[in-house]
């Protein structure tokens, strides 16, 4: 829906603020809660309403260590496994002086998110924005992030990926690469006009 | 020993034996491991 200029005195009616302020840019979806998992599957959370979609990471594992998590994208609860180009890339955000590069992830199995370190306080957070999931086309994903890697380096995460398959995907699956994790998934559609 | 949870929307169970098959097979471990640059 367009943007409407609201004039002096005018009359705020239940219909404008239905249709221009209660519907903003980004619509929320789905999303879950999880404890303990060594997966955790999101149904129904790209549909034909919207073309792109915000999904809003929050995870922590129970691996003291070098750990880091990515998604799949899926139909019902069985994921697509292959056809990524994906790659993450970490750099230290606690050395102010310089750019440092900590590490990356180059994966074809998945969607590269980034670290997530041990218990709540290394928390990993990233933003990822995903076109054309559900439509029949290359589905093209790109995000930031930030996370505790290998429990000492606080890492920014750039990472970008594509899945050339023509699928259409309607859920997504996050992973960590070793043990379990905890956490939130929230996804959140663009609205189109 | 048991099999780790995992969880499809809103239920959670131990995964079966099929599942943590694959999920092993895809790279996963019980211990820290170091990504592929």
């Amino acid at each position: 829906m367009a943007i409407k200029t609201f004039t002096t005195g005018e009359v705020l009616t239940a219909a404008d603020t239905n249709a221009y302020l209660g519907n903003g840019m980004a619509q929320y979806v789905t999303g879950t809660t999880f404890s303990n998992v060594a997966s955790v599957t999101l149904l129904s959370c790209f549909n034909s309403t919207y073309d792109n979609y915000h999904l809003s990471f929050n995870v922590y594992g129970n691996s003291s260590a070098s750990n880091y998590c990515y998604f799949q994208l899926g139909v019902g609860s069985t994921p697509t496994t292959t056809g990524y180009y994906s790659k993450g890339m970490w750099f230290d955000i606690g050395n102010a002086a310089t750019f440092a590069y900590v590490n990356s992830d180059g994966r074809t199995t998945g969607m590269s998110l980034g670290p997530i370190g041990f218990a709540s306080a290394g928390e990993g957070s990233y933003d990822v924005d995903v076109h054309y999931p559900f439509v029949s086309r290359n589905t093209r994903m790109s995000g930031h992030g930030s996370g505790l890697y290998a429990g000492v380096y606080y890492t920014g995460v750039t990472t970008a990926g594509l899945q050339t398959g023509t699928t259409s995907f309607d859920s997504i699956k996050l992973i960590p690469v070793t043990g379990t994790m905890y956490g939130t998934i929230d996804v959140y559609g663009y609205r189109k006009a | 020993m048991a099999r780790p949870n995992i969880q499809i929307d809103d239920e959670v169970r131990e995964m079966t034996e099929e599942e943590y098959a694959e999920l092993i097979e895809s790279g996963w471990t019980e211990e820290p491991t170091e990504p592929d640059e």
